[in-house]
């Protein structure tokens, strides 16, 4: 039951927040998918890290009995498909955009994909990267079975992604929030902003941000076990590894 | 835990082995090919006359001409179209309930799959033919797929999702056909050897040399699990484009939204998998199937439901709030339209109260959720509401007044409209129950494999229901 509401819980928060922007009336936030398009890149950012984060507990907390293929094997086939239905969210809202061709149509691709008016601005290569890092790369990488029954194929993906989402973090953000305050409430965006490059303080506190999220779990894991002791009891109870034909399997009770 | 300390012969869970021999598999599941029940030819009888009247309705719009329905100026899509993204919809459910749940080891899926298949290639099939009805002149759709008129360089509009969708649908149907051939190849095997005559002949050809032996299981299993992650993204394409067909139009209200694409897909699964539910609680009724179809079947396809309807709730939710946050006046005045006034307002209530809050409501209830006949019902009332939420979606944005247009809300489906909507359930019925007398519904094999995959763990004095699982 609380694993249920857990999940509610989850979409809700990123529904709600998105839902602060998407409600701003800013150009290239006022858009339907937006709340559901952050839903499903927090879920694949947040299954990057749960990757990232068990491949470096496993090699320096030694805990190579406990967390074995199994667990990358199938976090990585959950990565693959949200890889793919990130490309369908973004696809979903680029192709009315695209063919809308309504002033505030060709202004969203304007803004969000090419980054100018004219030719490919610097946001349109921060489109470029973003989609090869969450989209591309990762893609082809995973779409191989021995990469994703493996435990270092999926951290690549992984790493790719995390990068990938910060990327088309700035590229939605960052490109809108430079609206000049003049235009900010026009109908139609019609002027594309200049681009707002990040200065080193920007970096710094993007790095801190990062800094400040990994250590309180490296604090939390001197006092508490980063592995939960009862669920790896309850394994060891619920199952027993079973001969079928020439293979063998594992034999999985479930209760209800 | 408290499921430990149950009673084994209490626990009503779907892991749980339930030891059915293979001969009363074999007798139970064949009873339609093998002994026709009495209700079957009056039944088919009955729903081919209706097929004949139907046939029959589209045969004089043909020759009379679109004059005979409702469609006008400006509304030019109604009924039909309404009526074809509604069966492409019900076609979700194959997909969803056979390809994602045999990718996930979902065992409760083992008895629902082969119906599932079935109502997809049927839905789809009487989904192509409503464009074709549509046009009017349905020899002259023909314009639309194939290059015509080289002299003068005329050519289909490939940019156009209305060229996509035959593609996409065409390919699905490919696929759902090759899909449901081969889940059925095995029962073909076991069915050529329990005929003689005429019958052993078709099931021979048909069953292409099935002797079951371990390397054509391999293929067979192979070739299942291939064709799930194939159609998985057509699955998701045929709707989306469905929805481009609307989205991508910026000059009628309500239909231009970048949400439109998974909103559609995530409403066909609801639509799809109740559909599942209501042929499921037939097919129990009908064959007698009490030990193949059981309450945990209905009670896990309930849950699932309860997940997509709500999901499909919040897309429902966001569509109409950033309509309206926009503060568009003529956005305003569609939705104004269709929450306001009559008898839109009426449409949307009945639209909200069948396609969620009367049975995702129920559904809450475990007592409902293992109740055949409540789950029968709210799976029909499921699918009543979003046949009205495609009628809401498609209808409004023509029927407002908008500048220069001097007709508008002229739309009212003829009786001819509504018997074709009605020949489309007798259609698909006809075919289900043709299909049911020469081929299994429920997949004998899943049911042996089953039986096979599943065992008991002993945690104590306790046994609890456990699956055989792939290792690395």
């Amino acid at each position: 039951m609380f694993g249920t509401f857990y999940f509610l819980i989850l979409i809700f928060v990123h529904f709600l927040f998105s839902s602060d922007f998407a409600m701003g009336i800013v150009p290239g936030w006022r858009d339907a998918i937006f709340p559901m398009y952050h839903s499903i890149t927090s879920l694949q950012g947040g299954l990057a890290a749960v990757i990232a984060s068990l491949w470096f507990i496993r090699r320096y907390f030694k805990l190579e009995k406990y967390i074995h293929i199994d667990q990358f094997w199938s976090l990585s086939r959950l990565l693959f498909a949200t890889t793919l239905l990130w490309i369908y969210f973004f696809y979903s809202a680029f192709i009315v955009f695209w063919y809308g061709r309504g002033g505030a149509d060709k202004a969203w691709i304007d803004l969000l994909v090419r980054g100018s008016k004219e030719g490919i601005g610097p946001m349109g290569w921060v489109f470029i990267f973003a989609g090869i890092f969450i989209f591309i790369a990762p893609w082809w990488w995973l779409i191989w079975n021995s990469v994703r029954r493996s435990i270092n194929g999926p951290i690549i993906a992984a790493s790719l992604i995390l990068i990938g989402i910060m990327l088309d973090r700035v590229r939605i953000f960052v490109t809108a929030w430079s609206v000049p305050t003049e235009h900010i409430h026009d109908k139609y965006l019609m002027i594309i902003p200049q681009t707002s490059l990040p200065s080193g303080l920007d970096i710094m506190i993007i790095i801190g941000g990062i800094c400040i999220g990994l250590l309180p779990i490296l604090v939390i894991s001197r006092v508490i076990p980063v592995v939960s002791i009862w669920e790896m009891q309850q394994f060891n109870l619920l199952s027993k590894p079973v001969k079928y034909m020439k293979t063998h399997g594992v034999l999985v009770a479930k209760p209800d | 835990m408290e499921y430990w300390s149950l009673n084994p012969t209490s626990l009503k869970v779907m892991q749980q082995k339930r030891n059915l021999s293979q001969i009363h598999t074999n007798k139970t599941l064949l009873n339609g090919q093998l002994n026709t029940p009495k209700w079957w030819a009056p039944t088919v009888l009955i729903l081919g006359i209706a097929v004949v009247i139907g046939l029959s309705a589209i045969g004089v719009m043909v020759n009379k001409g679109l004059g005979v329905t409702g469609l006008s100026r400006p509304v030019y899509w109604g009924l039909f179209i309404t009526t074809f993204v509604f069966w492409v919809g019900i076609s979700h459910a194959g997909i969803m309930i056979s390809a994602i749940l045999r990718l996930t080891q979902a065992e409760w899926r083992r008895p629902v799959t082969r119906a599932a298949e079935l109502l997809t290639v049927f839905s789809l099939l009487t989904a192509l033919a409503f464009p074709l009805i549509h046009a009017g002149r349905p020899w002259r759709i023909i314009y639309y797929i194939i290059p015509y008129d080289f002299a003068r360089g005329i050519y289909p509009n490939i940019r156009s999702p209305l060229i996509w969708d035959p593609v996409a649908i065409g390919t699905y149907l490919t696929g759902s056909t090759l899909f449901l051939y081969i889940a059925l190849i095995p029962d073909l095997g076991n069915l050529r050897d329990r005929t003689t005559g005429w019958q052993n002949a078709f099931y021979t050809i048909l069953a292409l040399g099935w002797r079951g032996n371990p390397r054509q299981w391999k293929m067979q299993t192979v070739g299942g699990i291939l064709l799930s992650a194939l159609m998985l993204p057509i699955f998701v394409s045929v709707h989306s484009i469905v929805s481009w067909d609307f989205a991508i139009i910026p000059s009628v209200e309500g239909w231009h939204s970048t949400i439109f694409a998974p909103y559609f897909v995530i409403g066909a699964v609801h639509s799809g998998v109740s559909a599942v539910v209501t042929m499921m609680a037939l097919m129990r009724w009908l064959w007698k199937w009490d030990d193949f179809i059981r309450p945990e079947h209905f009670d896990a396809l309930a849950r699932l439901l309860i997940v997509v309807a709500t999901a499909w709730l919040g897309f429902t939710f966001l569509e109409l709030l950033f309509a309206v946050y926009g503060l568009d006046a003529p956005e305003l005045a569609l939705r104004e339209m269709q929450l306001f006034q009559w008898p839109w307002n009426f449409l949307f209530i009945i639209f909200m109260l069948t396609a969620y809050i009367i049975p995702v409501t129920m559904w809450l209830f475990k007592k409902v959720r293992t109740n055949i006949a409540l789950m029968f019902w709210t799976s029909i009332l499921v699918n009543i509401g979003m046949w009205l939420e495609r009628f809401m979606i498609i209808v409004p944005g023509l029927a407002r007044k908008q500048p220069f247009v001097f007709t508008w809300e002229a739309y009212r489906p003829s009786g001819l409209e509504w018997l074709i909507l009605v020949w489309s359930f007798a259609w698909v019925t006809f075919l289900m129950l043709l299909f049911s007398r020469f081929f299994p519904l429920v997949p004998l094999f899943e049911q042996k494999e089953s039986q096979v995959f599943t065992d008991d763990v002993k945690i104590g004095r306790a046994s609890v229901p456990a699956i055989i699982r792939e290792i690395d």
